[in-house]
């Protein structure tokens, strides 16, 4: 991962442009989007409880990165899709979707070592693709350009006409 | 460079620690650094690196610290935003929602004994 700043930085800029095209998307949903952009990061438990640790309880091979995969992610999307009342679950599950998945996507560009991310489509395919290395987890920059895309963001935001969604 | 691993065998959890030579050509590391290899092994515990990935230690605290605030910017924009209906037990949108600039106005008239229609 980039930092959490930089994933919730992401996910605020396309909710925002999105919710230019789309009157219902306001600034709650664009809430909801940042939040599912954590959602991956979940998996980050294991530096509370290890893997091994976990493994040598359930007496079976365990990884909380898990979390991070299309698979784990969706599951933890359904766990928000159910807590919001039902006429906002389809709403919810599409925006939390889109802020999980731009997270995946965004670790996907992460450097490796050996030139592949990770599945990140996992259980549907365990395939990692190839990465162009752009960015390592500790670098201060991509919060700094996607901070100043998310400001410019904000100002244009502003300046737009306001609608307001009714029902 | 010494490496801790912990295996599961018969259910029960090994920890050891195994030390690597790891030869690279390409950058320079310091003590606690993390790094990702990818290599050959020529000799047993030894390594020549075709690649490595150094992640300095210096900016692991910076990544945690923003990392938190990030975590607490986006759970005060939800407890502004949503709230939890008990007559549902669901959450849901606020109608209203909580504006930050409109509390620091409000706190800021009754500071200055000023009336303000908000």
């Amino acid at each position: 991962m980039p930092d959490l700043l930089t994933h919730a930085f992401i996910a605020y800029i396309f909710a925002m442009a999105v919710s230019w095209r789309y009157a219902w998307l306001d600034g709650r949903y664009v809430t909801v989007a940042m939040a599912g952009a954590f959602i991956p990061d979940i998996a980050k438990i294991t530096l509370l409880v290890a893997d091994t640790r976990v493994s040598a309880f359930i007496d079976l091979l365990f990884s909380w990165f898990g979390i991070h995969t299309a698979g784990g992610t969706l599951l933890c999307v359904f766990i928000g899709v159910v807590l919001v009342s039902s006429q906002e679950r389809r709403r919810v599950g599409w925006v939390l979707s889109a802020g999980a998945a731009s997270h995946l996507i965004a670790d996907a560009f992460l450097m490796k070592a050996y030139g592949h991310s990770y599945p990140l489509l996992w259980p549907l395919t365990a395939y990692a693709p190839p990465t162009p290395g752009l960015y390592l987890s500790t670098d201060v920059w991509p919060a700094i350009v996607t901070g100043s895309v998310a400001v410019g963001v904000w100002v244009i935001d502003r300046r737009l006409p306001k609608t307001t969604y009714t029902e | 460079m010494e490496s801790s691993y912990s295996i599961v065998r018969d259910g029960q959890l090994e920890r050891s620690t195994v030390s690597f030579t790891i030869t690279s050509t390409q950058s320079s590391v310091s003590v606690g650094d993390t790094i990702q290899v990818y290599g050959v092994f020529h000799q047993e515990n030894a390594i020549q690196a075709n690649q490595m990935v150094v992640t300095p230690s210096r900016n692991i605290g910076y990544m945690y610290v923003i990392s938190a605030l990030a975590g607490v910017w986006v759970l005060s924009r939800l407890l502004r935003q949503w709230r939890f209906d008990p007559e549902h037990f669901a959450v849901v949108p606020r109608s209203d929602p909580i504006r930050l600039t409109d509390r620091i106005r409000r706190l800021w008239a009754r500071y200055t004994d000023e009336n303000i229609d908000a």
